[in-house]
């Protein structure tokens, strides 16, 4: 297609926001203390960190995927409900994807606090408290993360065609037999790629966590909390953490970019 | 076995569709018609995929559908087995798990229902498919798997919908030979919708013709070249 050159008042403001993105990530790797960086991975407080997120945000991923796929079939055939019905079921899913984490947390804190609407009840039956342990980590990263899981798998399921689930029904297939074995496996690649965003946005998450769960060493301190607290203590150290989660989006980047960065392709 | 007796109306947005199908064990009926006749609604009907306004479908003996005292049974449940334009072969599995899909539904191990399988392929000429992927086969040999996979479990009553019409008509004639072969394998009924009278006059016992919902004349299509009911009809079948 032919086209005419882009008019040059624009080209000024496009490398200020070029410089805006790229020279913080710059200043980060430039104050890298590379010979040292190992050393500071392998801090018992980092290796803690690393470890504890690795692990709450796996958790994350798997909570998601077990109720946000279910979750995302639900929705991907709620055209036939009621609008008001089906604009709340959209809300609740998109509503957290917007929200800033902080309140997130508060709003978690405000349900399963020792004064919270289950907290309560549930800590008098049974005695126990949610806030502030690792379970409560990975119910912050799932109430932010799973929103992105939910809405990718949708997205795979309502770009399928329809037709090859009345095949496998008329292949004598019940529902749940058609689901599993021609549906999941036809939306995989969406089901891949909801996944690692989910992941990682729970590998990232901060403001839910810090509000909900706190930041306890080896319990709670993920390692975005550990490179924020890390910053008034030890700058080496929280510049490598960061370093560690920036160099994570980039491998999931670079591993989706067939799927979310070939839009002009 | 007693064939299928079906007398359906369905209605969608305004158009209905009112049908009287008696299909004997083994028969092939063709439903021929113009776009929008309601063909391809008739069989969403007869596959339990359709909700009918009326009627009452009967395969084998078996009540699938009677309006009157609220019965339709599932469509997994139906014994209908239903081939598209498109192969629509399942992408993620070999061609031989393709058409041992439906032994597996069935409760077939999985050694049990690839040997099946892979009988079916030999019989229809394409057991060198078994271990393809469907990516791999051509337009033409797709279909023919699906007709495969449509086949193996053995269903009462087979729906055709265009089977050939997304194919180039250099392999059209082969597959629609194909498809003879395969039909005359298959004990159940047959309808086979289509807009092509050569696929009629091939592959059908009996032709029905169906114009703006109805159905205007059935007969063995040199019984439809003999007296025409419509300008559709003679059109399609030239004297």
């Amino acid at each position: 297609m032919p086209r005419r050159d882009l008019p040059g008042i624009l080209w000024l403001p496009a490398a200020v926001a070029v410089l805006l993105l790229a020279l913080p990530l710059v200043a980060l790797i430039t104050r890298v203390p590379w010979t040292r960086a190992g050393a500071l991975l392998a801090a018992p407080e980092s290796l803690s960190a690393l470890l504890l997120s690795l692990g709450t945000a796996l958790a994350a991923t798997a909570a998601a995927l077990v109720l946000g796929v279910p979750l995302a079939a639900v929705l991907a055939s709620s055209d036939r409900w009621p609008t008001p019905a089906r604009r709340l079921l959209r809300a609740a899913v998109t509503v957290p994807l917007v929200l800033p984490p902080v309140v997130g947390g508060i709003a978690l804190l405000l349900l399963l606090g020792r004064q919270g609407l289950v907290g309560a009840p549930l800590q008098s039956l049974t005695g126990i408290t949610v806030p502030f342990t690792t379970p409560a980590v990975v119910l912050a990263q799932t109430f932010v993360s799973m929103p992105f899981l939910v809405l990718a798998v949708e997205g795979a399921l309502r770009g399928a065609d329809p037709r090859y689930g009345i095949v496998a029904a008329s292949l004598g297939a019940s529902r749940w037999h058609a689901f599993r074995r021609v549906t999941l496996p036809l939306v995989a690649p969406g089901l891949v790629s909801g996944a690692v965003l989910c992941f990682t946005r729970a590998l990232g998450e901060f403001g839910a966590t810090i509000t909900f769960a706190g930041s306890l060493p080896g319990v709670t301190r993920t390692l975005p909390v550990a490179a924020y607290l890390g910053l008034q203590t030890s700058p080496d150290s929280a510049i490598v953490l960061a370093l560690l989660l920036l160099a994570v989006s980039v491998v999931v980047l670079v591993s989706l970019r067939d799927r979310w960065l070939r839009v002009g392709a | 076995m007693s064939g299928l007796d079906a007398r359906l109306a369905v209605e969608r947005g305004g158009f209905r569709l009112e049908l009287e199908l008696v299909v004997p064990p083994g028969a092939v009926v063709a439903l021929l018609g113009p776009n929008g006749a309601g063909k391809s609604t008739g069989l969403g009907a007869l596959a339990g995929a359709v909700p009918l306004a009326s009627g009452r479908v009967v395969l084998d003996g078996r009540v699938l559908d009677d309006v009157a005292v609220g019965v339709s049974v599932d469509i997994a449940r139906r014994s209908v087995g239903w081939m598209f334009q498109d192969a629509l072969l399942f992408p993620h599995l070999s061609v031989a798990e393709n058409v041992a899909f439906g032994l597996r539904a069935g409760g077939a191990r999985r050694a049990d229902a690839l040997r099946t399988a892979g009988e079916w392929l030999g019989r229809l000429g394409i057991g060198e498919l078994a271990g393809a992927r469907p990516r791999e086969v051509s337009g033409g040999q797709a279909q023919r798997v699906a007709l495969a996979r449509a086949l193996a479990p053995q269903p009462h009553l087979l729906l055709l919908d265009e089977p050939l019409a997304a194919l180039d008509a250099e392999v059209r004639e082969e597959v629609r030979s194909g498809l003879r072969d395969g039909l005359r394998r298959h004990p159940g009924c047959t309808i086979l919708v289509t807009h092509d009278p050569v696929d009629a006059e091939v592959l059908a016992d009996e032709v029905v013709v169906v114009e703006g919902g109805r159905a205007v004349q059935r007969g063995t299509p040199d019984a439809l070249r003999a007296a025409p009911a419509t300008p559709y009809v003679s059109a399609m079948f030239p004297g």
